[in-house]
């Protein structure tokens, strides 16, 4: 072996040194045998002429020798690059669309596949999370849920399988800081003492919580996220052991986590769960979530086996609150990613398909350019080149294309990704992080290898490798079979099937993003401006945060351009909580019998400054108060779903306490434009005992809500100088950032689309321009005999229709085998919508007509004369 | 001067110059001199298989080239015989009678 390779280095290093021993080596043979011939009698010339005869071609025993010592695959593969390198100059049309076709289609697949990383492939930040474990509840209704507090400390102390068990809060009230004279709302999670060692992570500075700082009554710790420490502390080290007034009482802060560290997503602070809370007193206080990390050698399975019985002790014990229920495990990178994956997959086969166009666009490409060199290629058969090489020549070539269009389609990726996050979902912040590193780089890779396969297929494998049907008779005048007609005609059919699902998929898209858009809410979202207020529990007594709340709305409503004001705990589009309601004269035999409804407490002017019609009886009366008859407003589904055959108003329905039905108002999407309408009750304000701990005051303008924001401030602080005021934006813009992942969606299928449209027409374009050109001879003979152009160009066009309309006819029944995957992400739109199956097929006929009709032109207006000398 | 000249099957070149070598180091144009004169005339190899021949069996390591002075005192390239060659030389002779004698033995018989 080492000789092997010695020989082989020397033949590729000291190339000078072995070609002139060969040479001595054969010229030493040479003249022996002119001495041999030489005494047998001959004279000198014919012995010499002889010799010369019987040696045969010098060249080829030396190349014969060159390959015996393995000479140099390097050297005939940098003869080969440097050929095909001289090829690709020598045609720059060729050339650039090539390496353009093969950047598009590698880059899309580069630019998706890092989104896909990031946003659903990434292993999350935590130390070995493969064994971390996210555990659900599962309701008697099978609906998943959180737990309670008390639950947790169950699970956590009777728990085998985990080597720890954490938990945080699902929904914890904002903590107000004051930072320089001005409130601040903080987002703040509350969690186990163990959860940062449950999921392995380290403070920066200081410590995570102490046993001791978990007990109900113990001392008020909190540690701060890097962020918060960073641009609210000062970055200072030693703010670690200092005090924060938090809702103003004082809390140490006792560690800072590192930069990086984002869970419970968006929180600034964690304080430690205390036992004493009212969030987490009572088994159906359901406001926590558990995580534990498996312990060695356990699995999912057994885990989920040895959880299950003790939530049958759970609900055996606890047969009100947790009767029936179960728990069920699930990998905890499952919860993180499993909502957006089927999404970022469908993105990525979106890009595969853009590839698989690049593809065959590439190797239809390649199989014009072998046709066109059928010449180069038979002489270089008969000047001794073995078939094999002229094989690897063709693989160097479409190796240099592809790798040219990798790098530009690396640079295309990384230029695109930025317009990628520009219109990013609000709600998937990790697409922030995507950017071009090693795991992009793969899918580079493996792209690239795929277009090079590819490209080499068509003219390698369609059985008519050039070598065969090449030889120099024909090597003149280029033609092209019959057989290789047939796969590129193949190709550019196969590019507007592919193309025409990724319209359908854009088409499905848009139509859904438009009805969106225009959906009925429910309400009138224009000129509505809201903002959240969160006045200081602590520090007010009930009645007079009340007041508080009325003063302010009172202060706004006086505004100039303000037409009307009011409040609620939740607004409709953002979600809020629900509860089971009931006829008062049919209560249910159980809990489950109640009908789950969206449960607002809202102040009178709500209905009409929200747009929401009242459809029957009255909305709330101004003199409500907590000591008069409690009443309520229902929506319309749920009058429906309570009174199917009769009058709501009067009557009564069943909550904590009976409430009077004194009108039903319309229908509004609660929980976003894509849900459904869900049954609804209102309570007035007024009737609470204690007003909610944050308010959202819904201000309706009569111009732009935008301009009105100074003033609503400045009017609030007139009342409250230290209430937090967050989340100020438009009802409208709540909405279209609410449909920023349906748009988003809409945006890469449609820029996928339109690139792959363009690539098929571009490839149909080439194969007619191509066709023209071989027949111009035949269009001459034809108008000689008296053809008009007019005939030219229907003969034209039915060659090129009949491939254009086979593309379309399997793209179509693709299309309709693949669009029920886009189901999901369809809003009130039949996968198979007809509409958009039929405007896409119009939109694609229409483009390939003009694809055809560019080189049909040139036909028509040929020269008889010119044509018949085109020889 | 015509001859009768056979073509070779695949693999017995090679076996016919390690043969040659074993009687010690030739180059390249004593080697087919040599077999030439051996095989009664009937074989004549041509240059053309003979020296990409060498080259691929110096590579594999069953002969080694070295560069010495020829009987007119000129330089000329000698090959010699490697103990991987002796070996190869050894297990291909074995092979080539298995083969004849089988061959022959159907030839005579069927």
């Amino acid at each position: 072996m080492l000789r092997d390779l010695s020989i082989r280095l020397r033949a590729l290093f000291r190339r000078d040194a072995v070609e002139s021993e060969l040479d001595e080596e054969l010229r030493y043979h040479f003249e022996h045998q002119v001495e041999k011939l030489t005494q047998s009698g001959l004279p000198p010339e014919e012995a010499r002429r002889r010799a010369l005869v019987d040696f045969g071609g010098t060249e080829q025993i030396k190349q014969g020798c060159r390959e015996a010592r393995g000479v140099n695959f390097v050297e005939t593969l940098l003869a080969d690059i440097r050929y095909g390198l001289r090829a690709m100059l020598r045609n720059p049309g060729f050339t650039s669309v090539a390496v353009l076709t093969a950047a598009l289609g590698i880059g899309a697949t580069t630019a998706m596949f890092s989104t896909l990383w990031a946003v659903a492939l990434r292993p999350l930040p935590f130390y070995r999370p493969d064994r971390l474990v996210w555990i659900d509840a599962i309701t008697d209704r099978g609906q998943r849920n959180s737990l309670s507090a008390l639950d947790y400390f169950d699970y956590r102390d009777s728990a085998t399988a985990f080597e720890s068990l954490a938990a945080r809060s699902i929904w914890e009230p904002g903590k107000v800081i004051e930072n320089q004279g001005e409130p601040e709302r903080v987002v703040t999670a509350k969690v186990s003492g163990n959860f940062f060692h449950t999921l392995g992570m380290q403070p920066l500075y200081g410590r995570s919580f102490l046993a001791a700082e978990e007990v109900a009554g113990g001392p008020h710790s909190v540690v701060v996220s890097y962020s918060y420490w960073h641009n609210k502390l000062g970055a200072r080290q030693e703010a670690v052991g200092t005090n924060l007034d938090i809702d103003d009482s004082a809390y140490t802060i006792v560690g800072v986590m590192p930069s990086g560290y984002d869970y419970p997503t968006g929180a600034s602070l964690w304080l430690p769960m205390q036992g004493g809370g009212d969030e987490e007193s009572g088994r159906g206080n359901n406001n926590f979530q558990i995580i534990g990390r498996l312990a060695d050698g356990v699995t999912l399975e057994q885990a989920q086996a040895r959880m299950n019985s003790i939530a049958a002790r759970i609900a055996t014990q606890n047969p009100d609150a947790k009767g029936g229920w179960s728990v069920a495990l699930s990998p905890l990178a499952e919860h993180f990613f499993g909502k957006v994956r089927p999404l970022m997959l469908m993105l990525m086969g979106a890009a595969a398909f853009l590839l698989l166009i690049s593809c065959a666009n590439l190797s239809s490409l390649m199989l014009a350019r072998v046709i066109s060199r059928q010449g180069e290629f038979a002489l270089r058969l008969s000047l001794g080149a073995s078939t094999w090489r002229l094989g690897r020549q063709l693989l160097v070539e479409s190796l240099m294309l592809t790798t040219s269009g990798a790098g530009l389609g690396l640079l295309l990726a990384a230029i695109g990704i930025h317009p990628e996050k520009e219109f990013a979902p609000v709600d998937m912040p990790q697409l922030g992080s995507a950017r071009i590193d090693g795991h992009a780089l793969l899918a580079t890779v493996a792209a690239t290898a795929l277009a090079t396969i590819v490209a080499c297929l068509a003219p390698a494998f369609r059985g008519s490798s050039p070598i065969q049907l090449t030889n120099l008779h024909q090597a003149g005048r280029v033609t092209e079979s019959r057989r290789h007609q047939a796969s590129r005609r193949f190709l550019v059919a196969s590019q507007i099937a592919l193309s025409l699902v990724l319209l359908v998929a854009m088409g499905l898209l848009l139509r859904s993003a438009d009805r969106l858009q225009r959906a009925d809410s429910g309400m009138q979202p224009d000129h509505l401006l809201t903002l959240n207020i969160q006045l200081p529990v602590s520090e007010a007594s009930p009645q007079r945060t009340q007041q508080e709340y009325e003063d302010i709305l009172e202060r706004v409503r006086a505004l100039p351009g303000v037409t009307s004001a009011a409040g609620a705990d939740q607004l409709p589009f953002f979600g809020g909580p629900w509860n089971g309601v009931y006829r008062a004269d049919r209560p249910p035999q159980n809990p489950s019998g109640a009908i789950p409804a969206t449960r607002r407490f809202v102040t009178e002017d709500f209905f009409q400054t929200m747009g929401i019609p009242i459809l029957a009886g009255q909305g709330f009366a101004r003199n409500a108060t907590a000591g008069s008859l409690p009443v309520t407003v229902i929506s319309r589904s749920l009058a429906r779903q309570l009174f199917p055959d009769g009058d709501a108003v009067g009557k009564s329905l069943g909550f904590a306490v009976p409430l009077e039905i004194v009108g039903v108002a319309g229908d509004v999407r609660d929980f976003g434009p894509a849900a459904d309408f869900r049954p609804a009750f209102y309570i007035p304000l007024r009737q609470l005992p204690a007003p909610p701990p944050s308010m959202r005051l819904v201000i309706r303008s009569a111009d732009s809500p935008d301009v009105l924001v100074p003033a609503v401030r400045s009017a609030i602080r007139e009342i409250d100088q230290r209430a937090p005021l967050y989340e100020i934006g438009t009802m409208d813009q709540w909405i279209y950032d609410s449909t920023s992942r349906q748009r988003f969606t809409s945006l890469v299928i449609s820029a996928f689309a339109g690139l792959a449209l363009i690539l098929a027409a571009v490839s149909l374009l080439g194969l007619m321009s191509y066709t023209v050109a071989q027949q111009m001879h035949e269009f001459g003979v034809r108008m000689a005999l008296g053809a008009k152009p007019r005939d030219i160009l229907r003969l034209l066009l039915g060659r090129g229709m009949a491939l254009v309309m086979g593309g379309t006819a399997a793209g179509l029944a693709a299309a309709m085998a693949l669009s029920r995957f886009l189901r999901s992400f369809l809003f009130q739109i039949s996968p198979m919508d007809p509409v958009v199956f039929l405007s896409v097929s119009l939109l694609l006929i229409l483009v390939s007509l003009l694809a055809i009709y560019i080189p049909a032109r040139r036909a028509m207006r040929v020269d008889p004369v010119t044509a018949l000398r085109y020889e | 001067m015509p001859k009768h000249e056979i073509d070779l099957p695949q693999g017995t070149l090679d076996l016919l110059i390690l043969r040659t070598l074993s009687l010690g180091a030739l180059h390249g144009w004593a080697i087919s001199e040599r077999i030439h004169q051996v095989s009664d005339k009937v074989l004549q190899v041509k240059q053309g298989s003979l020296y990409p021949a060498l080259h691929r069996m110096e590579r594999r390591g069953w002969i080694k080239a070295k560069w010495g002075a020829s009987e007119n005192n000129r330089r000329a390239k000698y090959y010699e015989l490697t103990r991987t060659g002796q070996t190869h030389l050894e297990a291909g002779e074995g092979k080539w009678k298995r083969l004849t004698a089988a061959v022959g033995q159907i030839l005579e018989t069927a």
